[in-house]
């Protein structure tokens, strides 16, 4: 369980200091999918990298599962979460299975051999099996993109944050992301999304989406209800005011 | 000329091999003391106070010429520290320390060319700070950095020839006996030149080799 309260962020300007993020309260339980959404700029991003650890000058509090995140080590909350970037970030020196099992080896102190069964397993569930000696830059953004989620599946975190996931993705890709997320998080990891791509926000069953406005939540969206050919249509009808305004 | 390196061999020989142990000495100070200071001085690690004491450090060992430092540190230091220091010793550590100030500016300047989203995806992932440095940020930054560096080590190869000022036997100085022996400078001038020529050679190959063997991504 995600459980955000009066999150802000001001960081120093140049001459003043600038509130990039106001008020922020919400939460997510185990398993759901929870979307960030607003233009450039909302806030979305630092929001998820207050919850990734990135950011520690806050004030409020981030707790999952009970533990507050800023009183954690990098070691202690990569095993609560973990962050895909909107630019991968996967390391250039490592092949696609060494970036999956680099962490495992570091952070989670398994064996080699343990490390490799793991995340051998993962990337077979990713249909990515057959990549795993090429090095980041000889796949394509989608391949990339899914061998980034791998790295973060493999530590087993309870939540997984995605930043712009679908920036780089056509449109097959980021149907073939929402498969995946959506199995992902029938395994009970929750994943929370920023995005403003209307057309993946369209195909999507998410939670609750949050609608963010210069650092504020100024919109909550929650799916009433359940019957999933439904649940996109609501968002979609939600979100489309706020995003083409 | 063949006949002149003939009569000569044995002095040339011992110079080239105390050149090639002081070059490898001052080398060991350089990499060793160069990547410390680099690392300390990057803009990832935040040490203010540590940060500005070495920045004034490399500051003062840029901007005294290597000459005047080898002076420094053969005829000032001893007498105000009252220790006894040998030549060679002297010549080795400030020679050393003054090629550090360029390799941590190499050093420094390598590290932050790495993204910072390398540095946060290692964070998330549960990396410290050490741990990022060794496996994530050290093996990028060598690919670029490794050219720099084998010049910096080619240029402290060629440095050694000022030690000949405070007469330690190395390549210069060999051929310096030499001449004041037969007074005949250009043969022996040309031969040291192309010694130092095949040295630098070698290690440009080398660098190469190297280069090729870590750029496989």
């Amino acid at each position: 369980m995600v459980n955000i309260k009066n999150l802000s962020l001001t960081l120093p300007n140049l001459k003043t200091e600038k509130s990039i993020i106001k008020n922020i309260n919400f939460y997510a339980k185990a398993g759901e999918i929870i979307i960030l959404a607003g233009k450039s700029g909302s806030g979305k991003t630092t929001t998820l990298r207050c919850i990734a650890g990135l950011e520690n000058n806050f004030n409020g509090s981030i707790s999952i599962n009970n533990q507050e995140i800023k009183a954690l080590k990098s070691e202690e909350s990569s095993k609560l979460t973990v962050m895909v970037f909107q630019g991968l970030n996967l390391f250039p020196h490592l092949t696609a299975l060494e970036n999956c099992i680099k962490p495992l080896i570091i952070t989670n102190k398994f064996k080699l051999e343990e490390a490799k069964t793991i995340a051998i397993n993962v990337l077979k569930k990713l249909d990515m099996e057959e990549f795993v000696n090429e090095h980041p830059s000889k796949l394509s953004g989608g391949q990339q993109q899914r061998i980034a989620i791998t790295r973060a599946l493999c530590l087993n975190p309870k939540v997984i944050l995605l930043d712009e996931p679908t920036s780089a993705l056509d449109p097959q890709n980021s149907l073939k992301l929402k498969l995946i997320l959506k199995k992902i998080s029938q395994t009970g990891i929750t994943i929370i999304i920023s995005s403003q791509d209307m057309n993946f926000l369209n195909i999507i069953e998410a939670d609750r989406v949050y609608f963010m406005k210069n650092g504020e939540i100024t919109q909550t969206f929650e799916q009433s209800n359940k019957e999933e050919s439904d649940k996109n249509r609501n968002i979609l009808s939600f979100l489309k005011p706020h995003l083409f305004d | 000329m063949l006949n002149f390196l003939f009569l000569n061999i044995k002095l040339i020989t011992l110079g080239t091999f105390n050149t090639l142990s002081l070059w490898l000495a001052a080398s060991l100070i350089s990499l060793l003391a160069g990547s410390l200071l680099g690392v300390f001085r990057c803009s990832q690690l935040k040490f203010k106070i540590i940060k500005t004491i070495l920045n004034f450090t490399t500051f003062i060992l840029r901007g005294i010429p290597y000459y005047v430092q080898l002076l420094i540190a053969y005829f000032v230091l001893p007498d105000l520290l009252g220790i006894n220091i040998s030549a060679t010793t002297a010549a080795i550590y400030s020679l050393g320390l003054c090629s550090a100030s360029y390799m941590s500016q190499i050093v420094k300047s390598g590290i932050n060319s790495i993204p910072i989203g390398q540095w946060e995806a290692a964070k998330t992932l549960g990396f410290s700070t050490i741990q990022t440095l060794r496996h994530i940020i050290f093996p990028q930054f060598l690919k670029n950095a490794l050219p720099a560096i084998c010049g910096e080590l080619d240029q402290l190869l060629k440095s050694t020839s000022i030690i000949a000022s405070i007469g330690v036997l190395e390549l210069t100085k060999a051929g310096m006996n030499i001449i004041s022996r037969n007074m005949n400078p250009i043969p022996v001038y040309i031969s040291i030149a192309l010694i130092y020529l095949t040295l630098s050679t070698l290690l440009s190959l080398t660098s190469n080799f190297l280069e090729k063997r870590t750029t496989t991504w």
